[in-house]
């Protein structure tokens, strides 16, 4: 017989308000992957819960089940919460974005603690305020890494020859095309420095994040791409990409 | 079970059930509560509801709630108009009221930039607030969205706007409820509550 609670730890990947003082939470936790629970009474200033149940929250919670509704966030223990604290708005956009991803990209109570690892590393990054695009191509990449959808960019899916630059990114076929083999498939084109960057950022240990830097046109090739590429494999786009570019003051 | 009831008492079930924070029980239990009452009792209720639809609107000048051509805080003529409030929900204007503690007057935006569900600053009343500060004499905005990150990513595009026009722009702080124990308070509010401490 299954225990009547639980202990997670994990990040909050999505937090909506649910009838007068409660939330919704949805958790990215280490054990189960990602779980939908209720906490009673968060919105409350005096909650013990606020902190915890906090978009981008990290921290250990103890879930009750429940027979007729959702888990029962029954106590919450805040560790660190990922919004930046001096931050600017673009922080906060890929800090959602990449929140969003885990969200489209998890099953319900299916875990995946590789990619756990990976998401505090890219929203660590993002906090840090330096080069959130690169933490958020990284996560991208690792999502796909996942899912079992890494793109191959070694060669042409189709004829297998080394694929001549530049090459189209197709989802369908699970890499890239070269440009013969793509004539009559969709998808976005990529240069020779895009694909080898996207490689390195695939394979870089974490802590060389840093390390690597791009020009804003290769950023936006990257970009196109791999929102192309990953709109085909999850369930839905998500919606905070339209903000990741919204002109800032 | 609620089909044992009458086709009518279903139907109230129902509608009431539709209320935020009213689940089929609480329904059911409303629903006989009300056929409990006289005729006149329900007269009364059901005008009260039609009234304050057909009457209440949003103020044209600030956003927030009211029966009149204005409401009463942008038409009361004691109110520091160099001191502007920005707040999310008409809901809100009540909660700074209460406290007493505000004397200038206030933009609502009618909700908060949400990257994740989609809504934009364009869905929200910012072209109107910064037409207000091109327009009235104001010198501080002061901007109270809620501390949670859809309120802080509203609060950063705000300042970010407001400060290229010269204004003064400030963020409410953030801290220790009163009546709160240290003891209770999650690691993010105390981290704040530190930074945004003042000398005494």
């Amino acid at each position: 017989m299954k225990e009547k609670t639980f202990r997670l730890s994990g990040v909050t990947i999505r937090s909506r308000d649910y009838k007068d003082g409660d939330k919704v939470i949805t958790l990215f936790s280490l054990e189960q992957g990602k779980i939908t629970a209720l906490a009673k009474g968060a919105r409350k200033p005096t909650a013990s819960l606020r902190g915890a149940v906090q978009l981008l929250a990290q921290g250990s919670y103890l879930l009750a089940r429940s027979r007729s509704s959702l888990p029962i966030v029954a106590q919450a223990h805040q560790e660190q919460s990922f919004l930046p604290p001096q931050g600017g708005f673009r922080q906060i956009a890929y800090a959602s974005y990449v929140a969003e991803l885990s969200d489209l990209a998890l099953v319900e109570g299916q875990p995946a603690p590789e990619l756990y690892r990976h998401l505090l590393i890219a929203l660590s990054w993002i906090k840090l305020g330096q080069r959130p695009e690169a933490a958020a191509r990284y996560y991208e990449l690792q999502i796909l890494q996942e899912l079992g959808a890494f793109p191959d960019f070694s060669a042409c899916q189709n004829c297998g020859k080394p694929a001549p630059f530049p090459a189209v990114l197709s989802p369908t076929a699970g890499g890239l095309l070269c440009p013969a083999c793509a004539a009559s498939a969709a998808g976005p084109i990529l240069s020779q420095g895009a694909v080898l960057t996207l490689a390195r950022l695939a394979a870089l240990p974490a802590q060389r994040l840093a390390c690597l830097d791009w020009s804003q046109n290769l950023g936006r090739e990257m970009a196109t791409a791999m929102a192309a590429y990953l709109d085909y494999h999850l369930d839905g786009q998500p919606k905070s990409r339209a903000f990741l570019n919204l002109p800032t003051p | 079970m609620t089909d044992l009831y009458p086709q009518s008492l279903r139907r109230l079930i129902q509608e009431l059930s539709r209320l935020p924070g009213v689940g089929p029980k609480s329904a059911q239990r409303l629903a006989f509560y009300l056929l409990s009452r006289d005729k006149a009792a329900l007269h009364r209720f059901s005008e009260a509801i039609l009234n304050a639809k057909d009457m209440v609107h949003p103020c044209p000048i600030c956003g927030g709630y009211t029966d009149e051509s204005i409401c009463p805080i942008c038409a009361d003529p004691r109110r520091d108009r160099r001191l502007l409030c920005v707040v999310e929900q008409p809901r809100d204007v009540v909660s700074m009221e209460r406290s007493r503690s505000f004397q200038g007057v206030y933009q609502v935006l009618g909700g908060a930039i949400s990257p994740m569900d989609g809504i934009g600053p364009e869905q929200l009343a910012i072209a109107r607030l910064l037409r207000r500060v091109d327009e009235e004499q104001i010198q501080e905005v002061v901007v109270a969205t809620n501390p949670n990150v859809e309120g802080e990513a509203t609060a950063l595009y705000i300042a970010g706007l407001l400060k290229e026009k010269g204004v003064a722009v400030s963020r409410i702080a953030h801290g220790l409820p009163v009546g709160g124990d240290l003891e209770f308070a999650d690691e993010a509010t105390l981290a704040l509550a530190l930074a945004d401490r003042k000398p005494m």
